[in-house]
């Protein structure tokens, strides 16, 4: 039965490395995608979720079990995409390429969607992305850690040290900037399929 | 539009039970809010086509002295690095042992040891220095007394060597001045048992070059397999989890 995180962390805080790596290999494609969705660049993205296990690995005798350590995770993460963005001093970037890779698409794919169906979706999700990339920091944040994180209201007001109704705004406006902008962008948004109209 | 609030708790499952039916009551009066629920299931599924583009990732803490947390550092250790390593500790190893491969009429024959070498050192001769076809007399007269003067070198090592070498002293005529073909034999044995301690040596590095490579190697396969797992099931248990979320809603929204 694997170990839960909370074993993991005092195993880890005792000296074991190996159980940190375990966390490390747990942590780091959730850690490495809420960067990359906050900060738009694959390569800056991968260097901030090293960066976030260096420095939990290196905090770890600091950290007391107060919050989740996958809270602690995000928090530092969301810390070094603040930086990044102040150094950088430019709104993320949605990396989107020009050309469709179907044997990319082809392993990204899932059971029962179609060619057509991958293709609509790649177009899709560049259009989420240029989309998220037009909202304030606050906004997308507080999104992609309930959208694409699952926290729970409390849990994110608790992360961005900021009131519960703050959070449910913030959301709610960038709910409602995303869909404005996607419409913007020819995507009809129905239920069973979101997909881009060609104009 | 009434309460945004309670609209995304609901939105997001996080209504309390207790509170729940009084607010698809109230989706079944309000089409305002009935419309901005659609509105927000819809932007949610379109949020759910935007994924992180695949990255290799495998960080691993590694530990470059004894003393823990301060004094780590970051790498990336995958299987064709150590690899790599192998190959140079064989390139090492043959460069100590001074492997020749040769391929030939006796088929491949493999050897070790610094002997060849020496040899065409002593003689002092290049071994890639080209042949002239034909020499001049005084050419001829130059290179004889070279000739000379290198064999009376090789003489002269030869008698030093003869002393220098020690024999066992269960060997026969230990005490009498041995014969040239005693010397050689003796000398062969030397060489060959050095020979045969190289070649045990090098087949002993090589064995554990391959046992440290295979067992790297499966480790780092054991863990892609574990992190594909961990992958796998939490993609699946998100899509289950979103998709019966949105089901729920659009049946909420579609009923009336």
């Amino acid at each position: 039965m694997a170990s839960t995180d909370e074993e993991l962390v005092a195993r880890s805080r005792g000296g074991d490395l190996d159980s940190f790596n375990q966390l490390v290999l747990r942590w780091e494609r959730p850690i490495y995608a809420l960067a990359y969705r906050v900060i738009g660049r694959e390569e800056d993205a991968r260097d901030v979720a090293q960066e976030t296990f260096l420095r939990a690995f290196r905090a770890l005798a600091g950290f007391k079990g107060q919050a989740k350590f996958s809270s602690w995770l995000y928090r530092i993460t969301l810390n070094l995409c603040r930086d990044w963005i102040r150094r950088e001093r430019r709104a993320p970037v949605a990396q989107a390429p020009e050309g469709v890779d179907l044997l990319e698409l082809a392993s990204s794919a899932e059971p029962t969607e179609t060619v057509e169906d991958l293709v609509s979706r790649r177009e899709l999700g560049r259009a989420v992305a240029k989309a998220m990339s037009t909202l304030p920091d606050e906004q997308r944040t507080a999104i992609v850690l309930k959208e694409y994180h699952g926290l729970t209201f409390q849990e994110i007001a608790d992360l961005l040290d900021c009131p519960l109704s703050t959070v449910k705004t913030r959301l709610y406006q960038g709910l409602t900037v995303l869909r404005r902008e996607l419409e913007l962008a020819g995507v009809e948004s129905t239920f069973g399929s979101a997909t881009r109209k060609d104009h | 539009m009434c309460n945004h609030e309670r609209l995304l708790d609901y939105l997001y499952d996080e209504l309390p039970a207790s509170e729940r039916a009084a607010f698809e009551l109230h989706l079944e009066e309000c089409a305002d809010c009935r419309a901005e629920l659609s509105e927000l299931v819809g932007t949610r599924l379109a949020l759910s086509a935007w994924s992180p583009p695949d990255s290799d990732l495998g960080f691993t803490i590694v530990r470059n002295r004894p003393s823990p947390a301060q004094r780590s550092f970051w790498t990336f250790r995958p299987a064709w690095a150590f690899a790599a390593a192998a190959i140079l500790v064989l390139a090492v190893a043959a460069a100590i042992s001074n492997i020749e491969l040769r391929y030939g009429n006796d088929g491949l024959v493999v050897r070790t040891g610094w002997n060849r070498l020496s040899e065409a050192q002593v003689a002092g001769v290049p071994t890639t220095a080209p042949v002239p076809v034909s020499f001049t007399s005084e050419e001829w007269a130059n290179r004889l007394r070279l000739l000379d003067e290198r064999l009376q070198q090789v003489e002269q090592r030869d008698r030093s060597v003869k002393a220098a070498i020690v024999l066992p002293e269960s060997a026969p005529g230990n005490s009498a001045r041995m014969s040239d073909a005693e010397l050689l034999r003796t000398v062969r044995k030397i060489i060959a048992d050095s020979e045969t301690r190289q070649q045990r040596e090098l087949a002993m590095r090589l064995t554990q070059v391959v046992r440290d490579f295979d067992a790297t190697r499966a480790g780092d396969l054991a863990r892609v397999e574990q992190g594909l797992r961990q992958i796998q099931g939490l993609t699946d248990a998100e899509l289950i989890r979103h998709r019966d979320t949105l089901n729920h809603l659009w049946r909420v929204t579609q009923q009336k």
